[in-house]
């Protein structure tokens, strides 16, 4: 009984607001997320590679410019 | 990381498994970023028969030691694994924390399609409810996302 309160009381749009409001304060970003909801989990897959393709050329680059 | 090389040949050899981790974050709407594919699998003998003929064509290496061979024996006597393989690193395990070994994980997997394959998905909710069990530093802002993400659906389903 307390357990399926809690569940309901969770789901209240106060408390959604609530929760996207602290995570944002925490630097969440709520449009970002709110872009990625609106893809497909191909244009997912894509944003993501994409990203880590940055990412593993920047760690690559990194010992060659402390090397120069 | 090659995703796509993975998933097509775990469901070539009908693998029983779920993505998990910061992977299925990533599918399920996640702005993170992660070098590594999380799979939780079944531990039945076939499956691990069909798990090892999948990764036969991916070149396994053990990360922690890899002059041990990624054969039956080591999937009989080891759980969870880290390996180096043709398509990137791969977290394979049998049990996650905060959910239960493959048969609970799968109750809250959700199917997807990517690149044309089906695959399973830990939910949202399994997501949270794993993360939050682990209990870990590094895992903070990804849970507040998978919290933000979990939001964000709700309130477009009220």
């Amino acid at each position: 009984m307390i357990t399926s309160q809690i569940a309901k009381r969770s789901e209240t749009p106060e408390d959604l607001k609530r929760i996207l409001d602290e995570a944002q304060k925490a630097g969440v970003d709520i449009e970002g997320l709110k872009h990625n909801l609106s893809l497909t989990p191909d244009q997912r897959l894509d944003q993501f590679l994409k990203a880590l393709a940055w990412l593993e050329w920047a760690q690559q680059a990194q010992p060659a410019r402390e090397a120069t | 990381m090659n995703p796509e090389t993975v998933i097509n040949a775990l469901n070539a050899h009908s693998v029983k498994y779920v993505i998990v981790g910061g992977f299925a974050a990533v599918l399920q709407g996640a702005r993170y970023i992660t070098q590594d594919i999380d799979f939780c699998y079944a531990r039945d003998d076939d499956n691990l028969k069909n798990l090892l003929q999948a990764f036969g064509t991916l070149h396994p290496i053990i990360r922690p030691n890899p002059t041990l061979p990624f054969d039956l024996i080591a999937l009989q006597n080891n759980t969870n694994f880290t390996l180096d393989t043709d398509a990137g690193e791969i977290d394979l395990m049998g049990y996650i924390d905060g959910l239960g070994d493959y048969t609970e994980v799968v109750k809250r997997a959700e199917e997807f399609e990517v690149r044309g394959q089906t695959c399973q998905v830990l939910s949202l909710e399994g997501l949270i409810t794993s993360k939050s069990a682990l209990n870990r530093r590094k895992d903070l802002q990804l849970l507040e996302e998978l919290k933000s993400l979990d939001a964000l659906k709700k309130q477009g389903k009220a």
